[in-house]
């Protein structure tokens, strides 16, 4: 598996707005490095990360689609715990742990975030979404 | 050529407000502390309800302040210091008359509240450590493009900022992977990698205790008489990259980070805003912009390498080039634009290279009214002067070592103005006696991006991206005055000056906080 897919698959982010206009405006301005939006996603994760995996950053491939992947980068399977466990103590190579910086709440919206967060063109099942 | 044209005005009630005929008025009065003690250089900052635009001026020497003429409306009205709660008046009917409205500012003790009013130099004047340990965040972290506002907002122990640190190392400003290494990749400063880690580690760590704020001298003497207009950019996520100015007046923008080009008319607020074409999977941001001798607007999308002409009279683009290099201006009766590397024929779109005899390497360009070029050797510390017909180059050092010049404006053929962002002064190049002189501000870990010139009245303006303060250097007198603005994180690239108001009003952008600022200050 590619190494980029195999961190993408371990990093999360993102914030409460999971509403379709609101997926649609943060996958829109992921050009937008670490200034995306106001959300935790923009301001935490968009400096590596995007939704939609259109943009060549640290990490390329998307975020989107995460919870339908088989397992992390860590190797464990994804769930909730993995992925807020993934979130706050960081991952095996490159990315720091956020426990230091975000609140157990803020982690909690990620990780739900994370379970909805799609790019219009990722369709539930589709090889962009993976 | 396909042009995607989308073009959608901000027009508030309060631009046709402004118009003549609805009246106006002001509010005027005075800022107090706690204890009675009148306040100087204090923020006061009106916004008309559903305004593209927000009005400051400052408390004067007597703690008084007085709005220019104010459309009638209703207001929100905000004394706002660093130090200081802000005091906050909703629903402020300002009619014909002088509305009197005055402020008594309490101090502002919680610490989380004064790390959020800090601006970048104050926090990292208030840090515990060196001023070398400090200087390693603002000329490494703060190097690219971001004014370590977001390094306040986040906790990792130290072998978490290594691996921030090193992912910082591969990417460019705009967060793209370059390999490589990002382009205008510099050298450690002040300090190796783990060195940064180890201090980062030790003020923004897991235990780290929020460091106790301490505020610059706010606006005194004659800065507090400069009025402020900050327009917001319509869209949430604005990141202007330059401002230019047409004929008219009108302050033009680019996107730092998207396609989108923009209009502000001052004389009525109206914000208008177009798409430039953007080129199938490449970033669509721009970089630089300027204003050709007709109007015509010319932006460089640094990424995708494209060149673009629009006329805002047929609000179309009217020319479209790939991988011709940057261009400085353009001379509309010979139809050539001017670089500081070659020339474009927009006719036939021919390039003519120029040839130099030695390196040319710089940050910011400019070319004079004879074709002669210059650049700001940011890595080399110098400005280079250039002349494509011989193809010397001359290499004048500044006083300053590690200087870093980035941007550079010309004032006429005779000087050119620059801004050192490492070194964090001002200074002016004499071109025809060779001699640097560099002017500093009273304020420590300063950047200047770039400088600006009054053409008219030969002084230099430049923006300290630390401090959020716009200063104005007169050559005559050595004096800096000081300008702090009144939003914080500003990131300006950009000065551009309208010599055609009494006095000049100054143009700024806003890339931190997705404004475009109008500064007009007596003489």
């Amino acid at each position: 598996m590619d190494w980029r897919r195999i961190i993408a698959t371990a990093i999360l982010a993102v914030s409460t707005a999971v509403s379709a206009p609101a997926q649609q405006n943060l996958c829109d301005s992921e050009a937008s490095f670490g200034r995306s939006d106001g959300t935790v996603f923009g301001r935490y994760c968009g400096v590596c990360h995007t939704i939609s995996g259109k943009w060549n950053r640290i990490v390329r491939a998307p975020l989107g689609g995460l919870f339908e992947r088989k397992q992390l980068v860590t190797g464990q399977p994804v769930n909730e715990e993995t992925v807020r466990e993934l979130i706050a103590k960081g991952g095996p190579s490159m990315m720091p742990g956020f426990q230091y910086t975000l609140t157990a709440g803020q982690i909690n919206e990620l990780v739900q975030f994370l379970k909805a967060a799609r790019c219009p063109e990722q369709a539930p099942g589709s090889q962009q979404g993976r | 050529m396909s042009f995607r044209f989308v073009a959608f005005v901000w027009w508030s009630s309060t631009t046709l407000l402004a118009l003549p005929g609805f009246g106006a008025g002001t509010i005027t009065g005075s800022v107090k502390d706690a204890g009675g003690t009148t306040l100087t250089g204090v923020f006061v900052s009106a916004q008309h309800t559903g305004a593209t635009f927000t009005t400051t001026v400052y408390s004067d020497e007597a703690g008084r302040y007085r709005f220019p003429e104010l459309t009638a409306g209703t207001y929100t009205v905000t004394a706002h210091a660093g130090g200081f709660q802000p005091v906050r008046r909703a629903n402020v009917a300002v009619r014909d008359a002088a509305l009197p409205m005055d402020f008594t500012l309490q101090a502002e003790t919680r610490p989380e509240e004064l790390l959020k009013q800090a601006r970048a130099s104050e926090w990292l004047s208030s840090l515990p450590g060196t001023d070398e340990q400090k200087m390693s965040l603002g000329k490494n972290c703060g190097s690219c493009h971001h004014n370590l506002y977001h390094l306040q907002t986040v906790r990792f122990t130290k072998e978490d900022w290594v691996k921030v640190i090193s992912a910082m190392e591969k990417i460019d400003v705009i967060g793209e992977i370059r390999e490589p290494r990002p382009a205008y990749y510099m050298p450690w400063r002040h300090g190796t990698k783990d060195q940064i880690a180890e201090f980062l580690a030790k003020v923004q760590g897991p235990d780290s205790p929020l460091p106790n704020v301490k505020f610059f001298p706010r606006a005194s003497g004659k800065a507090t008489q400069a009025v402020i207009t900050e327009y917001r950019v319509p869209r949430s996520n604005a990141v202007p990259h330059d401002v230019q100015l047409d004929s008219q007046g009108n302050a033009w923008y680019n996107d730092f980070k998207t396609d989108y080009l923009g209009k502000i008319n001052p004389k009525t607020g109206e914000i208008k805003e177009y798409r430039l074409p953007s080129k199938p999977g490449f970033h669509p941001g721009s970089s630089n912009m300027f204003v050709g001798d007709d109007d015509t607007i010319w932006v460089n999308q640094r990424i995708a390498g494209t060149l673009t002409r629009f006329d805002p009279k047929t609000e179309k683009v009217v020319g479209r080039w790939e991988r011709v290099g940057g261009y400085d201006r353009f001379d509309s009766k010979s139809g050539i634009a001017y670089g500081t590397n070659g020339q474009l024929d927009v006719k036939t779109g021919m390039v003519t290279r120029y040839e130099y005899k030695a390196d040319t390497d710089g940050y910011g360009t400019a070319v004079d009214s004879r074709g002669f070029a210059f650049r700001g050797g940011i890595a080399d510390s110098d400005i280079k002067l250039l002349n494509p017909e011989t193809g010397d180059v001359i290499n004048l050092l500044t006083p300053t070592p590690d200087s870093g010049p980035r941007r550079i404006q010309l004032d006429g053929d005779a000087y050119l103005w620059f801004g050192e962002w490492f070194g964090g002064k001002i200074g002016r190049v004499d071109i025809r006696s060779r001699k640097i002189t560099e002017y500093s501000p009273s304020v420590p870990f300063a950047a200047f991006y770039e400088a600006g010139t009054d053409p008219k009245n030969h002084h230099g303006w430049a923006f300290d991206w630390r401090s959020d303060r716009l200063m104005r250097v007169d050559p005559t007198t050595g004096v800096v005055t000081e300008y702090p603005m009144p939003t914080r994180d500003v990131e300006s690239r950009r000065t551009a000056v309208d010599t055609s108001t009494n006095p000049p009003t100054v143009w700024i952008h806003g890339a931190g906080n997705g404004t475009i600022i109008r500064v007009q200050a007596p003489l």
